[in-house]
């Protein structure tokens, strides 16, 4: 297609026609406040329902601790870097996002370190477990749809990371949830209960990633680019 | 930009057209090519009005306009790539051979348009059209050192490229 001046002016025309009012995007930091208060009524449910005796207990080992401050950074990192990849000019470049995912890594890396117990029954491994899960993947998708919501108004240009950081924040907060609920120790019910549910989330958010940009947004009135 | 945020169509309309002639350079600049730069200009000044609200008004504007500038400019350049790679047909390549002096042209501009994008936007915007490592960086969004770095690079590629 070959583009004149006059069509800009004729574009630049239809534009200023169409100029209605918009509500500008909400400030990163804003939108953070409000996501993180959603994250901490979150929390407080999970604390109110596992019982505060157990996370009491647990809250005096420095391993617990640890993951719980992993999953914390990870969620404050992953979120800030998925707000700023929608807003021109503020998009991270390679080295931050590489500084990210190092941030987000403790967060997978604390499970492995705890203390394995031997094979117990695998019905009771299962039974204990399912409802960590469930959590997790519960929290994560109210998590995820709330931080959807403000990403999805910025810009598509790095829609593919936007989405990947915002389901890793997500799913982060979600783990601290289901963490506070059930403070066990136990290195293969962290890891298939509570890190196994992160895993398979953002793979699903990798795998729609573009659709869920997509869906129900309203096509552009002016030109079918963008 | 702030007044057309507020739906003020005679601060947009303003606004619009002062900025068509930097976005003009900027793209015909990047795209490496006149009708591609307008065709990206179109898109662009769409672009703008549709994530017009993402613009912060305690932010600086000209980083905001050149990101999407540059996002749409990437994009052209995607699509140019893959039509080239669809549409390449050997029978109209040049029959006769160029003397030394349009040879070296020639790969020069070969050079340049093999340039990573960023790359020959900083070496355009600093070695031919005259801006300063500052004033180039601030539109590029990135910072003077990286810009130089840039610069620095393609220069290295296009010697490269001469020598051999």
């Amino acid at each position: 297609m070959i583009v004149t001046r006059s069509d800009h002016r004729d574009t630049i025309e239809r534009l200023v026609e169409d100029a209605v009012p918009v509500r500008p995007l909400a400030p990163a930091l804003a939108t953070m406040t409000r996501w993180g208060g959603l994250v901490l009524g979150l929390c407080a449910l999970g604390i109110a329902s596992g019982g505060l005796d157990r996370l009491t207990t647990s809250a005096a080992d420095p391993m617990f601790v640890a993951q719980l401050a992993a999953l914390l950074v990870a969620a404050i990192v992953a979120s800030v870097v998925a707000l700023h990849a929608v807003v021109p000019g503020e998009e991270p470049n390679g080295w931050r996002l590489l500084a990210a995912c190092l941030a987000c890594a403790p967060a997978v890396v604390t499970p492995l370190l705890l203390p394995a117990e031997r094979p117990v029954d695998v019905a009771h491994f299962a039974a204990a477990g399912i409802e960590c899960a469930a959590v997790t993947l519960a929290a994560g998708l109210v998590l995820f749809a709330a931080l959807a919501i403000a990403v999805r108004r910025g810009t598509p240009f790095r829609a593919g990371a936007a989405a990947l950081f915002a389901g890793t924040a997500a799913l982060s907060a979600a783990s601290m949830v289901a963490r506070l609920r059930c403070p066990a120790e136990e290195r293969w019910h962290v890891l298939a209960w509570h890190l196994v549910p992160v895993v398979i989330g953002l793979t699903i958010v990798a795998l729609t990633r573009t659709r869920w940009w997509q869906a129900g947004r309203p096509s552009n009135p002016i030109g079918d680019t963008f | 930009m702030l007044a057309a945020q507020g739906g003020d169509r005679a601060s947009y309309r303003e606004l619009l057209d002062d900025l068509v002639p930097d976005l003009r350079a900027y793209l015909r600049r990047t795209m490496n090519d006149a009708e591609d730069g307008e065709d990206a200009l179109q898109d662009t000044l769409l672009a703008l009005h549709r994530y017009r609200h993402t613009y912060s008004p305690g932010r600086p504007f000209e980083p905001w306009l050149f990101a999407i500038a540059r996002n749409v400019a990437r994009d052209h350049l995607h699509k140019r790539r893959q039509r080239r790679d669809r549409e390449r047909h050997p029978e109209i390549l040049p029959e006769q051979a160029v003397d030394l002096d349009e040879g070296v042209e020639r790969r020069l501009h070969e050079g340049i348009a093999a340039l990573s994008p960023s790359q020959r936007e900083a070496m355009m915007m600093v070695k031919l059209d005259g801006y300063s490592v500052e004033e180039a960086a601030r539109q590029t969004g990135t910072s003077p050192g990286a810009l130089k770095l840039r610069i620095h690079r393609a220069y290295l590629a296009l010697k490269q490229l001469l020598e051999s």
